[in-house]
Protein backbone atom coordinates (compact mmCIF):
# COMPACT_ATOMS: atom_id res chain seq x y z
CA UNK A 1 0.00 0.00 0.00
CA UNK A 2 2.98 2.76 0.86
CA UNK A 3 4.56 1.12 -2.63
CA UNK A 4 1.45 2.44 -4.14
CA UNK A 5 1.19 5.28 -2.94
CA UNK A 6 4.84 6.30 -3.36
CA UNK A 7 4.81 5.32 -6.48
CA UNK A 8 1.92 7.28 -7.33
CA UNK A 9 3.23 10.55 -5.99
CA UNK A 10 6.75 9.97 -7.92
CA UNK A 11 4.77 9.25 -11.19
CA UNK A 12 2.90 13.01 -10.08
CA UNK A 13 6.72 14.20 -9.85
CA UNK A 14 8.06 13.36 -12.84
CA UNK A 15 4.89 14.26 -15.27
CA UNK A 16 2.81 16.60 -13.41
CA UNK A 17 4.26 18.56 -10.34
CA UNK A 18 4.93 22.13 -11.07
CA UNK A 19 8.27 21.92 -8.55
CA UNK A 20 9.68 18.60 -9.79
CA UNK A 21 8.90 17.47 -13.61
CA UNK A 22 10.58 19.15 -16.33
CA UNK A 23 8.36 21.14 -17.66
CA UNK A 24 7.41 22.27 -13.98
CA UNK A 25 11.64 23.63 -13.77
CA UNK A 26 11.25 25.50 -16.95
CA UNK A 27 7.98 27.60 -15.94
CA UNK A 28 8.82 27.81 -12.22
CA UNK A 29 12.16 28.52 -11.98
CA UNK A 30 12.19 29.38 -8.13
CA UNK A 31 9.75 26.65 -7.76
CA UNK A 32 5.98 26.48 -7.14
CA UNK A 33 5.45 25.29 -3.33
CA UNK A 34 5.45 27.58 -1.09
CA UNK A 35 7.20 25.23 1.34
CA UNK A 36 10.13 23.46 1.45
CA UNK A 37 10.20 20.11 1.02
CA UNK A 38 7.52 20.78 -1.24
CA UNK A 39 3.53 19.19 -0.64
CA UNK A 40 4.61 16.00 -3.12
CA UNK A 41 8.05 15.41 -1.47
CA UNK A 42 6.67 15.91 2.23
CA UNK A 43 3.92 13.23 1.44
CA UNK A 44 6.27 11.22 0.21
CA UNK A 45 9.14 11.30 3.21
CA UNK A 46 5.71 11.14 5.46
CA UNK A 47 4.19 8.02 3.84
CA UNK A 48 7.44 6.32 4.06
CA UNK A 49 7.83 7.16 7.44
CA UNK A 50 4.06 6.75 9.12
CA UNK A 51 1.96 5.35 6.51
CA UNK A 52 -1.66 6.30 7.22
CA UNK A 53 -0.81 8.57 9.95
CA UNK A 54 1.72 9.92 7.37
CA UNK A 55 -0.48 10.36 5.08
CA UNK A 56 -2.99 12.23 7.12
CA UNK A 57 -0.17 14.78 8.14
CA UNK A 58 0.72 15.37 4.32
CA UNK A 59 -3.11 16.37 3.75
CA UNK A 60 -2.86 18.61 6.59
CA UNK A 61 0.21 19.95 4.99
CA UNK A 62 -1.47 20.57 2.08
CA UNK A 63 -4.22 22.23 3.36
CA UNK A 64 -1.55 24.96 5.03
CA UNK A 65 -0.59 25.12 1.54
CA UNK A 66 -2.43 28.12 0.72
CA UNK A 67 -2.34 31.98 -0.51
CA UNK A 68 -3.13 32.72 3.46
CA UNK A 69 0.45 30.94 4.86
CA UNK A 70 3.78 32.29 4.79
CA UNK A 71 6.87 30.03 2.78
CA UNK A 72 8.33 28.44 5.66
CA UNK A 73 11.11 25.83 5.69
CA UNK A 74 8.49 22.92 6.78
CA UNK A 75 10.21 19.30 7.17
CA UNK A 76 8.35 16.53 8.84
CA UNK A 77 9.10 16.00 12.44
CA UNK A 78 9.31 12.96 13.62
CA UNK A 79 5.84 11.90 15.11
CA UNK A 80 3.17 11.99 13.26
CA UNK B 1 -25.34 11.09 -6.53
CA UNK B 2 -22.38 11.88 -4.99
CA UNK B 3 -20.54 14.69 -3.68
CA UNK B 4 -18.69 15.71 -6.64
CA UNK B 5 -21.77 15.45 -8.38
CA UNK B 6 -23.54 17.98 -6.54
CA UNK B 7 -21.13 20.51 -6.24
CA UNK B 8 -19.19 20.23 -9.58
CA UNK B 9 -20.70 18.58 -12.44
CA UNK B 10 -24.19 19.46 -11.66
CA UNK B 11 -24.10 23.13 -11.66
CA UNK B 12 -21.50 23.25 -14.10
CA UNK B 13 -24.10 20.95 -16.39
CA UNK B 14 -26.90 23.98 -15.82
CA UNK B 15 -24.86 26.48 -16.64
CA UNK B 16 -24.20 25.00 -20.03
CA UNK B 17 -27.19 24.16 -21.03
CA UNK B 18 -28.38 27.83 -20.02
CA UNK B 19 -25.77 29.02 -22.23
CA UNK B 20 -27.12 26.85 -24.99
CA UNK B 21 -30.81 28.69 -24.42
CA UNK B 22 -29.62 31.90 -24.03
CA UNK B 23 -26.94 31.95 -27.05
CA UNK B 24 -28.14 32.33 -30.12
CA UNK B 25 -28.45 29.33 -32.58
CA UNK B 26 -29.07 26.88 -30.13
CA UNK B 27 -25.32 25.89 -30.63
CA UNK B 28 -23.92 23.22 -27.84
CA UNK B 29 -20.41 24.47 -29.39
CA UNK B 30 -20.94 28.02 -28.47
CA UNK B 31 -22.23 26.76 -25.05
CA UNK B 32 -18.63 24.86 -24.63
CA UNK B 33 -16.70 27.42 -25.50
CA UNK B 34 -18.99 30.09 -23.58
CA UNK B 35 -18.31 27.72 -20.39
CA UNK B 36 -14.67 27.09 -20.90
CA UNK B 37 -13.57 30.65 -21.47
CA UNK B 38 -15.75 31.48 -17.95
CA UNK B 39 -14.17 28.91 -15.75
CA UNK B 40 -10.04 29.98 -17.36
CA UNK B 41 -11.32 33.30 -16.55
CA UNK B 42 -12.32 32.67 -13.03
CA UNK B 43 -9.26 30.53 -12.79
CA UNK B 44 -7.22 33.60 -14.21
CA UNK B 45 -5.77 35.53 -11.50
CA UNK B 46 -4.06 32.44 -9.59
CA UNK B 47 -1.82 31.96 -12.75
CA UNK B 48 -1.53 35.87 -13.54
CA UNK B 49 -0.03 36.17 -9.93
CA UNK B 50 2.59 33.28 -9.69
CA UNK B 51 3.38 34.37 -13.47
CA UNK B 52 4.13 37.95 -12.45
CA UNK B 53 6.14 37.14 -9.64
CA UNK B 54 8.34 34.75 -11.53
CA UNK B 55 8.85 37.60 -13.86
CA UNK B 56 10.48 39.70 -10.85
CA UNK B 57 12.25 37.15 -9.53
CA UNK B 58 13.89 36.65 -12.91
CA UNK B 59 15.58 40.32 -12.51
CA UNK B 60 17.01 39.13 -9.17
CA UNK B 61 18.79 36.02 -10.34
CA UNK B 62 22.25 36.77 -9.67
CA UNK B 63 21.61 37.45 -6.48
CA UNK B 64 19.56 34.62 -5.81
CA UNK B 65 22.62 32.19 -7.56
CA UNK B 66 25.45 33.99 -5.03
CA UNK B 67 23.14 32.66 -1.67
CA UNK B 68 22.84 29.51 -2.98
CA UNK B 69 26.49 28.94 -3.62
CA UNK B 70 27.25 30.47 -0.34
CA UNK B 71 25.13 27.81 1.32
CA UNK B 72 25.61 24.69 -1.31
CA UNK B 73 24.70 21.50 0.63
CA UNK B 74 22.96 23.26 3.37
CA UNK B 75 18.94 23.14 2.15
CA UNK B 76 17.39 24.24 5.66
CA UNK B 77 20.07 26.95 5.54
CA UNK B 78 19.64 27.69 1.73
CA UNK B 79 15.62 27.71 1.86
CA UNK B 80 15.62 30.04 5.24
CA UNK B 81 18.29 32.89 3.53
CA UNK B 82 16.21 32.65 0.44
CA UNK B 83 12.81 32.92 2.08
CA UNK B 84 14.97 35.84 4.17
CA UNK B 85 16.07 37.61 0.23
CA UNK B 86 12.40 37.32 -0.97
CA UNK B 87 11.29 39.27 2.62
CA UNK B 88 13.50 41.74 2.08
CA UNK B 89 12.87 42.39 -1.35
CA UNK B 90 9.10 42.11 -0.59
CA UNK B 91 8.44 39.74 -3.46
CA UNK B 92 6.41 36.30 -3.05
CA UNK B 93 7.31 34.09 -6.06
CA UNK B 94 5.21 30.82 -4.41
CA UNK B 95 2.25 29.50 -5.41
CA UNK B 96 0.09 26.98 -3.06
CA UNK B 97 -0.64 23.76 -3.70
CA UNK B 98 -4.42 23.63 -2.31
CA UNK B 99 -5.73 26.05 -5.47
CA UNK B 100 -3.48 23.74 -7.18
CA UNK B 101 -5.67 20.76 -6.26
CA UNK B 102 -9.28 22.77 -6.46
CA UNK B 103 -8.21 22.78 -10.09
CA UNK B 104 -8.26 19.56 -11.34
CA UNK B 105 -11.24 18.40 -9.93
CA UNK B 106 -13.07 21.16 -11.91
CA UNK B 107 -11.14 20.35 -15.02
CA UNK B 108 -12.31 16.76 -14.60
CA UNK B 109 -15.86 17.97 -13.93
CA UNK B 110 -16.00 19.82 -17.10
CA UNK B 111 -14.70 17.02 -19.17
CA UNK B 112 -18.21 15.29 -17.98
CA UNK B 113 -20.69 17.78 -18.19
CA UNK B 114 -19.46 18.52 -22.35
CA UNK B 115 -19.88 14.74 -22.45
CA UNK B 116 -23.16 14.40 -21.31
CA UNK B 117 -24.50 17.52 -22.82
CA UNK B 118 -23.26 16.35 -26.14
CA UNK B 119 -25.28 13.03 -25.30
CA UNK B 120 -28.17 15.06 -24.67
CA UNK B 121 -28.76 12.50 -21.09
CA UNK B 122 -30.11 15.90 -19.16
CA UNK B 123 -32.98 14.40 -18.10
CA UNK B 124 -33.62 15.10 -14.03
CA UNK B 125 -30.39 16.83 -13.81
CA UNK B 126 -31.76 20.58 -14.23
CA UNK B 127 -32.61 23.34 -11.63
CA UNK B 128 -35.95 24.77 -12.00
CA UNK B 129 -35.09 27.62 -13.58
CA UNK B 130 -33.35 26.26 -16.11
CA UNK B 131 -35.61 25.06 -19.29
CA UNK B 132 -34.80 21.53 -20.90
CA UNK B 133 -33.98 22.80 -24.81
CA UNK B 134 -35.84 18.81 -25.44
CA UNK B 135 -33.26 17.64 -27.74
CA UNK B 136 -30.04 19.41 -28.37
CA UNK B 137 -28.58 20.45 -31.75
CA UNK B 138 -24.94 19.06 -31.46
CA UNK B 139 -23.42 20.93 -34.44
CA UNK B 140 -21.08 23.90 -34.49
CA UNK B 141 -22.41 26.66 -36.41
CA UNK B 142 -24.95 23.85 -38.00
CA UNK B 143 -21.74 22.33 -39.80
CA UNK B 144 -19.66 20.30 -37.82
CA UNK B 145 -20.94 17.44 -35.56
CA UNK B 146 -19.58 17.57 -32.20
CA UNK B 147 -21.39 14.58 -30.57
CA UNK B 148 -18.94 12.04 -33.24
CA UNK B 149 -15.09 12.05 -33.26
CA UNK B 150 -13.74 14.67 -36.00
CA UNK B 151 -10.06 14.11 -37.14
CA UNK B 152 -9.49 18.23 -38.00
CA UNK B 153 -10.23 18.69 -34.31
CA UNK B 154 -8.52 16.18 -33.50
CA UNK B 155 -5.23 17.87 -34.61
CA UNK B 156 -5.94 21.16 -34.25
CA UNK B 157 -6.19 20.41 -30.80
CA UNK B 158 -3.17 18.47 -30.87
CA UNK B 159 -1.30 21.14 -32.53
CA UNK B 160 -2.17 23.99 -29.97
CA UNK B 161 -0.67 22.25 -27.67
CA UNK B 162 2.59 21.83 -29.28
CA UNK B 163 2.58 25.59 -29.49
CA UNK B 164 2.00 25.80 -25.89
CA UNK B 165 4.79 23.84 -24.89
CA UNK B 166 7.11 25.63 -27.35
CA UNK B 167 6.46 28.69 -26.12
CA UNK B 168 6.61 27.22 -22.59
CA UNK B 169 9.65 25.67 -23.35
CA UNK B 170 13.16 27.25 -21.37
CA UNK B 171 15.45 29.81 -23.37
CA UNK B 172 18.29 27.84 -21.95
CA UNK B 173 18.74 24.35 -23.07
CA UNK B 174 18.97 22.26 -19.54
CA UNK B 175 22.59 20.46 -19.38
CA UNK B 176 21.65 17.57 -17.59
CA UNK B 177 20.08 15.09 -20.96
CA UNK B 178 17.16 13.35 -18.71
CA UNK B 179 15.67 17.05 -18.47
CA UNK B 180 16.20 17.43 -21.99
CA UNK B 181 14.57 14.32 -23.00
CA UNK B 182 11.77 15.13 -20.50
CA UNK B 183 11.22 18.29 -22.64
CA UNK B 184 11.61 16.79 -25.91
CA UNK B 185 8.75 14.63 -24.63
CA UNK B 186 6.62 17.12 -23.54
CA UNK B 187 7.17 18.92 -26.95
CA UNK B 188 6.48 16.35 -28.91
CA UNK B 189 5.16 13.28 -27.41
CA UNK B 190 2.30 14.76 -25.18
CA UNK B 191 0.57 16.26 -28.66
CA UNK B 192 0.87 13.37 -30.61
CA UNK B 193 -0.97 11.60 -28.02
CA UNK B 194 -3.74 14.71 -27.57
CA UNK B 195 -4.53 13.67 -31.36
CA UNK B 196 -4.72 9.96 -30.35
CA UNK B 197 -6.95 10.37 -28.12
CA UNK B 198 -9.35 13.05 -29.52
CA UNK B 199 -10.15 10.81 -32.62
CA UNK B 200 -11.83 8.64 -30.33
CA UNK B 201 -13.77 11.05 -28.53
CA UNK B 202 -16.19 13.40 -29.30
CA UNK B 203 -15.54 16.29 -31.30
CA UNK B 204 -16.92 18.85 -28.49
CA UNK B 205 -14.19 17.56 -26.18
CA UNK B 206 -11.64 18.66 -28.41
CA UNK B 207 -13.18 22.18 -28.91
CA UNK B 208 -12.96 22.46 -25.12
CA UNK B 209 -9.42 21.32 -25.40
CA UNK B 210 -8.65 23.53 -28.04
CA UNK B 211 -10.16 26.66 -26.34
CA UNK B 212 -8.14 26.33 -22.80
CA UNK B 213 -5.37 25.94 -24.78
CA UNK B 214 -5.51 28.95 -26.89
CA UNK B 215 -6.68 30.86 -23.71
CA UNK B 216 -2.99 29.26 -22.10
CA UNK B 217 -0.99 30.69 -25.18
CA UNK B 218 -2.64 34.20 -25.36
CA UNK B 219 -1.96 34.43 -21.04
CA UNK B 220 1.88 33.32 -22.03
CA UNK B 221 1.51 35.70 -24.62
CA UNK B 222 0.62 38.41 -23.35
CA UNK B 223 3.12 38.14 -20.17
CA UNK B 224 5.97 37.78 -22.61
CA UNK B 225 5.17 41.08 -24.30
CA UNK B 226 4.47 42.57 -21.34
CA UNK B 227 8.14 41.42 -20.23
CA UNK B 228 9.99 42.50 -23.54
CA UNK B 229 8.62 46.02 -22.80
CA UNK B 230 9.53 46.47 -19.65
CA UNK B 231 13.23 45.26 -20.20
Amino acid sequence: MKKIFISLINYYQRFFSPDHSSWGKAKYPYGYCRFSPSCSEYAKQSIAADGIRGAVRAILRVLRCNPLSTPAYDPITKKA
Amino acid sequence: MNIFHIILTKPLLNLLIWFYNVLPGSDIGLAIIAVTLLVRLLLFPSFQKSLKAQKELQQLQPKLEEIKAKHKGDKEAETKAILAFYQENKINPFSSCLPLLVQLPILIALYSVFRTGLSGQIAGELYPFVTNPGTINTQLFGLIELANPNLAFALIAGFSQFVQSKLMAPKIKPKDSTASMMNMQFTYVMPIITVVVAMSLPAGLSLYWIITTLFAIGQQWYIMRKRNVNA
